[in-house]
């Protein structure tokens, strides 16, 4: 009897320990901060910045609730339809008139063995992305608007846009920024241009005071688009 | 039936005192320990009750139970294939089990204690 009660003795005090051990290294492998005082500090500062331009937002859409709340009929639809305009021109139907630069990709021809360069849909996304990056408003690549939907597909060995494809080399790729130089400056000194010169593309940059970017012609599809609650990583 | 809860306090205050902690790579191997010791708990409850309870079975089959446990782990761990989960599945399956079994055991002992008080009863009245 007695000894039955030592082996449950011993078991439970190794239950009670293994347990503890569990829970204590689970537990420690999930907020580990590894970050460093400076790091913290600009993601404080990374996050301060965010909530201004939120409550900016915030800001703006009030007042536009005010707006609608206290005009009358009339002025209310007017209001309506500003933002109507205002909503179209964000998401890239209308067209855009403003300084900004021009991208002229022409083939180069100093390497005779070459076949015809052709303009690959990675290289394209790749110089989308950049100018993105360094602050573009809008895009049209040869005479067809950047937009959020606009996919980039390459279909029997021809690149498409928005289900249209694009015509051989040269191109010309609009740019619209609120600071053209800046973004000029950018491009010359670009990696790109040695991506494109890797695929017998030369590429000339032009500042321009007036660029005319065209609307996106096709009807957005929002047929498949839904809110998303879920934050991902690198949303900011 | 107080020795047993004061080892486990005892084992308990260890854990804690020692800060013991476990690499994630053993994670596995202490879950599927934590099983056995549980599934040799409830087993070794289960006999008690049921009267047939030998020490040196219980104790060959928890070491047995224990390495197989450890091996399978080790070995799934090499094979990349989580075979530990073998043992988290039959463990668990036997826990339920042993526990059902308990319980029955547990209400037929009560049903026994009743009827024998009530025959005591009865017996007094007469």
């Amino acid at each position: 009897m007695v000894k039955k009660q030592i082996i449950f003795s011993v078991l439970l005090a190794l239950l009670g320990f293994l347990l503890v051990g569990h829970l204590r290294s689970t537990r420690e492998t999930e907020g580990h901060e590894t970050k460093d005082n400076w790091e913290i500090r600009l993601q404080l500062q990374e996050e301060q910045a965010r909530q201004q331009d939120l409550q900016q937002e915030l800001n703006d859409l009030n007042t536009i609730k005010l707006q609608y709340e206290t005009k009358s009929e009339q002025e209310q639809i007017e209001a309506l339809y500003e933002s109507i305009d205002l909503l179209e021109m964000k998401a890239g139907l209308t067209e855009l008139r403003d300084s900004g630069i021009v991208i002229e990709l022409t083939p180069n021809y100093q390497q005779t063995d070459q076949s015809f360069p052709e303009l690959k849909p990675e290289l394209l996304t790749r110089l989308i992305n950049e100018l993105n990056a360094y602050g573009a408003e809008a895009i049209s690549v040869e005479n067809e608007r950047i937009i959020d939907l606009t996919a980039i597909r390459y279909v029997k060995s021809k690149t498409y846009i928005n289900q249209r494809p694009l015509p051989d080399l040269p191109l010309e790729v609009k740019v619209i920024s609120t600071n053209p130089e800046r973004i000029h400056s950018y491009m010359e000194v670009s990696q790109i241009r040695n991506a494109f010169a890797m695929h017998n593309i030369s590429m000339e940059i032009n500042l321009k005071d007036e660029v005319i970017i065209p609307p996106y012609q096709d009807d957005l599809n929002l047929e498949y688009i839904r809110v998303s609650d879920q934050q991902e990583e690198g949303d900011q | 039936m107080w020795l047993p809860l004061l080892f486990l306090a005892v084992g308990v205050g260890l854990g804690l005192l020692t800060e013991l902690s476990i690499p994630n790579y053993y994670v596995d191997y202490l879950t599927v320990i934590i099983l056995v010791v549980f599934d040799g708990l409830f087993g070794g409850i289960k006999a008690h009750l049921k009267n047939e309870f030998r020490s040196a079975l219980f104790i060959s089959g928890f070491l047995s139970n224990l390495a197989l446990a450890i091996l399978l782990t080790f070995i799934g761990n090499q094979l990349m294939v989580d075979l530990f989960l073998a043992a988290v599945f039959a463990l668990g399956f036997r826990l339920f089990k042993n526990i059902a079994i308990i319980r029955r055991q547990l209400y037929a002992n009560y049903l026994n204690k009743k009827e024998k008080n009530e025959g005591n009863k009865s017996i007094r009245v007469e």
